[in-house]
């Protein structure tokens, strides 16, 4: 058992080693600020004006928060995409076939996007905060930062079980990453209190990424009670190990289908 | 005449193009379009304008052949009209369920311009990775004729946005949208389809050249949503960035697209829906320009069919 897990553990280094080439060989600092920040820093100030032009400061740094976090997940999201990549790359075959499977691999090489998803969030909430006179009590100041990694890790494990599914259908693997965010925004409190909704999606909204999380940090903005905050975040963890708990079990089932019926090689 | 001397005629009228370089408008839109608009008796013109005709056709079924068969190119019909729900439920939960339109413009617009400024500018850089645009650059039709009838036909896949839009809002939210004025909302519909598609040809000119294509389609559509005013309204942009917003079509048609559903009197339509197609044509017109001078100097250099 230990030796397969530091088996595992070197696997996902060297995943993570041709994920991070792959990522700077497609930006450099340069673009990542161009295209990458000024998109991302662009579509959630829309989200923020329309709190503007609600005319009710509330609603604005309610906005405000729920957008710069959910820029991080938005970013790790793209783990769902990435599960696929190696078809292109023509090494998904024998990932699949190796001993140790595909689970460690595919996560190494996706690691990268949770990092990039920290990163962006952090710019995000310092220039929109900064931008729109968002106070940063020295609560918010201090927790913000841990709880946007537990954010975007939980949605990284969430993201690795959905890509395992994509794998049986690449094509369709943009529209479920951007699907998937899209659900995240709508439904985890990003724009709207969860009790907004119907109370089965409430109950929906309770296993997904992103809700305690973000819960946590609006009470970081509130100066909640550290307790709160920290049973918040606690139940970010179980969802984010309960959803990395599946991906281990699926992953490798799931690609193990494409052996089954002869469609590793094929993208279908 | 010899083999060799027209060769070298054909030599010395390249060698005007190349050397020439001052981006001589007549010249360059004679390489754009084969001699499409310049100097021809009418019948041929009249018999030229069926086979382009003709050729459109072709492409766009072509188009919906390659669209069909490849189900990312609907990845935006999909994942687009859903932030229709974010935002209704934003305005539902701040009980101003009256501002629905905003959420149904944002569908439209980001649905439009996603098909066309991400699928669309796609199309001319595709060619080249696929290795047929040297086939498509040496048939008698332009180029430009044929990436034109493909990314309107992709554009107008972005119209779809406005239907499921409206469809979510009214099925999930139950709030009332009213067309007011159905043949504005119409006009402004083709409009834009027509502006999304200009628009769309001068990025697939831009970008098929670059190495970071993905990047620059990353860096377009977040300032162009926010500047086009899709889900805000450009007064409640920052004042620094309102000045660059009517220089955006997407600024035009969401505030017709918003008049629509307003009982109020929309002022000044004509002038509106001409900013639309008149930015478009200015795009359009740009695109021209880029595509003579890129698939030019491709020629020349020889590098047609290396991507």
């Amino acid at each position: 058992m230990t030796s397969r897990l530091i088996q595992s553990a070197r696997v996902f280094r060297q995943g993570l080693r041709v994920g991070w080439t792959d990522f700077w060989l497609f930006w450099t600092w340069r673009t990542w600020i161009a295209a990458w920040l000024l998109r991302t820093v662009c579509s959630a100030m829309v989200w923020v004006l329309l709190g503007r032009m609600l005319g009710n400061p509330q609603t604005m740094s309610y906005l405000l928060i729920g957008n710069a976090v959910i820029a991080g997940p938005s970013a790790a999201c793209w783990t769902i995409a990435v599960s696929c990549w190696d078809r292109w790359d023509g090494t998904y075959s024998l990932q699949v076939i190796a001993p140790s499977g595909i689970a460690a691999s595919n996560a190494g090489r996706s690691f990268v996007w949770p990092l990039n998803g920290i990163v962006t969030s952090w710019v995000v909430f310092a220039i929109l905060g900064v931008g729109f006179d968002l106070p940063f009590p020295p609560r918010a100041l201090l927790l913000t930062p841990g709880l946007v990694i537990l954010i975007c890790l939980s949605s990284y494990s969430y993201s690795l079980f959905v890509g395992g599914f994509v794998g049986l259908a690449p094509r369709l693997r943009l529209m479920i990453n951007f699907g998937s965010t899209n659900v995240l925004m709508a439904l985890a409190g990003v724009s709207v209190p969860v009790s907004f909704w119907p109370r089965w999606v409430g109950a929906l909204s309770q296993v997904l990424p992103v809700t305690h999380g973000l819960q946590a940090v609006r009470l970081a903005f509130a100066n909640g009670s550290l307790s709160e905050i920290a049973a918040c975040a606690s139940q970010e963890i179980l969802v984010g190990l309960m959803w990395l708990a599946l991906s281990i079990a699926a992953v490798d089932r799931l690609a193990a289908i494409g052996r089954r019926d002869g469609s590793i090689d094929f993208v279908g | 005449m010899g083999l060799a001397k027209v060769v070298q005629e054909k030599a010395s009228e390249s060698e005007l193009t190349v050397n020439d370089g001052s981006a001589d408008l007549e010249l360059l839109l004679r390489t754009a379009s084969h001699g499409a608009f310049v100097g021809k008796p009418r019948a041929q013109s009249w018999s030229r304008s069926r086979r382009y005709a003709y050729a459109s056709l072709g492409a766009a079924r072509m188009q919906v052949r390659t669209t069909l068969a490849n189900v990312e190119d609907l990845t935006w019909v999909v994942t687009e009209p859903l932030l229709a729900i974010v935002a209704v439920a934003i305005l539902v939960h701040a009980r101003r369920p009256d501002l629905a339109s905003h959420a149904l413009s944002a569908s439209f617009l980001m649905t439009i311009g996603q098909m066309g400024f991400w699928v669309g500018s796609d199309v001319l850089a595709h060619e080249r990775h696929l290795e047929t645009l040297e086939l498509s650059v040496i048939t008698p039709t332009p180029l430009v004729i044929v990436l034109l009838a493909r990314i309107l036909l992709i554009s107008s896949v972005g119209l779809v946005g406005l239907v499921e839009g409206w469809l979510l809002i009214r099925g999930l939210f139950r709030v009332p949208l009213v067309i007011h004025h159905p043949w504005l909302l119409l006009a402004t519909l083709l409009a834009t389809m027509l502006a999304a598609t200009g628009t769309s040809v001068l990025m697939a000119a831009l970008f098929s050249l670059a190495r970071e294509q993905r990047t620059l389609q990353n860096a377009v559509y977040g300032p162009l949503y926010l500047l086009g005013g899709v889900l805000v309204p450009v007064q409640y942009l920052p004042a620094i960035l309102q000045p660059l917003s009517p220089f955006v079509f997407l600024s035009w048609s969401a505030e017709l697209v918003r008049d629509s559903f307003t009982p109020a009197d929309p002022r000044q339509v004509g002038l509106r829906l001409a900013a639309i197609l008149g930015l478009g044509a200015v795009a359009f017109v740009l695109a021209l320009l880029f595509i003579a001078r890129i698939v030019n100097r491709l020629r020349q250099r020889g590098t047609l069919g290396l991507s």
